[in-house]
């Protein structure tokens, strides 16, 4: 017998609510019941119309008002606002995806800890730098226990960052440096973007810096590298190393590339495309 | 022309020809010789500013130089000390910590096409009764009148001033003229200039600036800043002075800061050699010089290379990684036949 649809409710119509509405529509065993925003014409509402889903203007209050309610809500508004949503759905018994840098949820990145967050009410995707980072901090992590200090350096395209991103700036560093830290017990953690402008856009790219006298072994750091970059690449199908790591004087250094599967915004977005992919591997086991 | 702000920016864009190595002590000597010749703005800091302190773009070395700025602050009521805060890599904790340690004035500052970057960080510290400009740095990349829009966005945000920084050195006095021309017909709020020397410009951009309408200009003792260094504290108070504009500030005082610099970093003064130049030509940031000859050694590269691919590139301050990629890139295409 087949399991029933999983009903799932997006807030936000921005770039994120955008492709994740494709990414959902496209995966197995989900059905978007809502697209929710805040201005009637939005470009993000007339998108999920289009696309043949029911749409509010209403924010969440507009999600709740149906009869039948959604098993999942996607939050895909700002950390601001995410304490208000959290709210009402845990009223209504409503499992919460937070797209957002609110830190109230347990931070998940799918391939370091997915099992240890399918209880949680509240299941928070950290950020894109978070997600693209978190698997090679992992790695090198394990390969060196005794790691204190990460650095992650992201640079993300103009045209991929909506107002939302441009307004959560700071909650943006702190929530990742907070996921990072916690998740793979680091005790000082620096996080740092760039946005820039350059035509034509470049693909996320996303460094991570360390003491050169904290890696034991640069060989068997590089070899868990790469294993953990496939393992990511399995549901994040753009995410390859572009700069192996490397030695240079007292640091040491690799950098990340993930190009995005192209479903709402150009190949450029991979910051979209790598929490997106996340949130979707997440909402799968749920 | 009217007696323009001089804002002292030794303490911080120095710290990028030292690699962020200024100490406790020399910050308090240069505060109390700045002071004594009537510096009243005065910039502290990694070369980044707040944040900027990393593996990436390189550490700060004295952390409890804060200290000793809080007590000069508590010292001398009128000096304004300030911070460059770079939405990217500074918190809104940071700018907590900034307060508490007696910092009065925020330069809210990001790439010259980003002014929305700095939304909530103009709106955070202005609530919090501080003095925050805005500025847009690599002011090159783009035509005046789109440098204008974003300028505008900042004003509506609640910047009390707006500066154009001239990252790279790239501009002439000419396109100073222009940009400045049309802010003035756009922005409400008084406005300054950001020079570098990467092509010999500082001191002509800064005083078209002047005369074009900006009434602040950046200065570093010295010229002592990032790349080609900065424009000339000194030597732009005795071209103003001779041209009968009074400064205010004592400028036999002001000779004695550029010495003071002289004499404690002889080997990381300002010099405008052919990488300067060539950073100037293809607009590229001048704080990442130090880290093009490190890349071009690592990798066995040339450093001309690496500056023109980033300059095709468009890569902006802040993407240090990049310099590293680059060479990378570089090194692997040359070992293939």
């Amino acid at each position: 017998m087949n399991e029933p649809m999983k009903r799932v409710a997006i807030l936000g119509s921005g770039n994120i609510g955008c492709d994740l509405l494709v990414k959902c529509q496209e995966a197995e065993g989900i059905e978007v019941v809502s697209v929710a925003g805040r201005h009637a014409h939005s470009k993000g509402l007339e998108f999920a119309a289009r696309r043949g889903v029911p749409t509010t203007d209403r924010s969440i209050e507009g999600v709740l008002e149906d009869a039948e309610k959604p098993d999942i809500l996607i939050d895909c508004t700002s950390a601001a606002h995410h304490p208000h949503n959290y709210d009402l759905c845990r009223q209504h018994g409503i499992l919460i995806v937070d797209m957002t840098p609110a830190k109230l949820g347990v931070a998940c990145c799918p391939v370091v800890n997915l099992d240890l967050c399918l209880e949680a009410d509240n299941i928070n995707m950290i950020s894109c730098g978070g997600q693209a980072s978190i698997p090679i901090c992992f790695a090198i992590k394990q390969a060196n226990p005794h790691i204190q200090y990460i650095e992650v350096v992201s640079t993300i395209s103009s045209a991929s960052a909506g107002p939302g991103t441009r307004k959560n700036i700071s909650e943006y560093i702190t929530a990742t440096q907070k996921a990072i830290s916690n998740m793979l017990d680091i005790n000082e953690v620096k996080v740092i973007i760039n946005i820039t402008p350059a035509m034509p856009p470049i693909h996320m790219k996303t460094s991570i810096l360390v003491n050169a006298e904290d890696v034991a072994c640069e060989v068997d750091a590089r070899i868990r590298i790469e294993a953990v970059a496939a393992t990511t690449r399995a549901y994040v199908p753009g995410y390859h190393t572009s700069v192996e790591l490397k030695q240079l004087g007292s640091k040491m250094m690799c950098q990340v590339q993930v190009s995005g599967s192209g479903h709402y915004l150009p190949a450029y977005a991979g910051n979209l495309d790598i929490i997106n992919c996340a949130a979707l591997e997440v909402i799968q086991r749920l | 022309m009217t007696i323009p702000l001089i804002y002292d920016v030794t303490l911080r864009d120095g710290s990028h020809a030292n690699q962020h190595s200024f100490t406790a002590k020399f910050c308090a000597d240069y505060i109390d010789t700045a002071y004594a010749a009537g510096i009243r703005y005065l910039e502290v800091g990694h070369g980044n500013g707040l944040g900027g302190s990393s593996l990436h773009i390189g550490r700060l070395k004295d952390p409890d130089l804060w200290a000793t700025v809080a007590e000069k602050t508590s010292i001398y009521k009128d000096l304004r000390l300030g911070v460059h805060v770079i939405p990217g890599l500074a918190t809104f904790e940071d700018i907590d910590l900034a307060i508490s340690n007696g910092v009065s004035v925020f330069r809210m500052a990001c790439h010259c096409t980003e002014a929305d970057t700095t939304e909530t960080y103009i709106e955070y510290a202005t609530r919090r009764d501080q003095e925050v400009w805005g500025l847009l740095m690599m002011a090159h990349m783009v035509k005046p009148d789109h440098l204008a829009r974003e300028a505008k966005k900042m004003e509506s945000y609640g910047a009390s001033r707006f500066v154009f920084l001239d990252s790279a050195g790239a501009l002439t006095p000419s396109m100073v003229r222009c940009i400045t021309e049309e802010l003035r017909t756009v922005l409400e709020v008084p406005l300054g200039f950001h020079a570098h020397n990467n092509l010999h410009s500082a001191i002509a951009n800064s005083l078209a600036a002047l005369a074009a309408g900006c009434n602040s200009v950046d200065a570093c003792a010295g010229g002592y800043g990032a790349g080609a260094g900065n424009l000339s504290l000194e030597a732009l108070v005795a071209l103003l002075e001779k041209d009968g504009i009074s400064t205010g500030l004592d400028i036999r005082k002001i000779t004695g800061l550029a010495a003071l610099v002289e004499h404690h970093f002889p080997s990381s003064l300002p010099k405008v050699d052919s990488l300067s130049a060539a950073t100037g030509f293809h607009g590229v940031f001048s704080g990442f010089k130090p880290k093009i000859l490190d890349a071009a050694a690592a990798f066995q590269v040339d450093a001309m290379d690496i500056i023109e691919a980033l300059g095709k590139a468009q890569v902006i301050a802040g993407q240090e990684d990049q310099i590293i990629a680059t060479a990378a890139q570089l090194a692997k295409e040359a070992k293939q036949p």
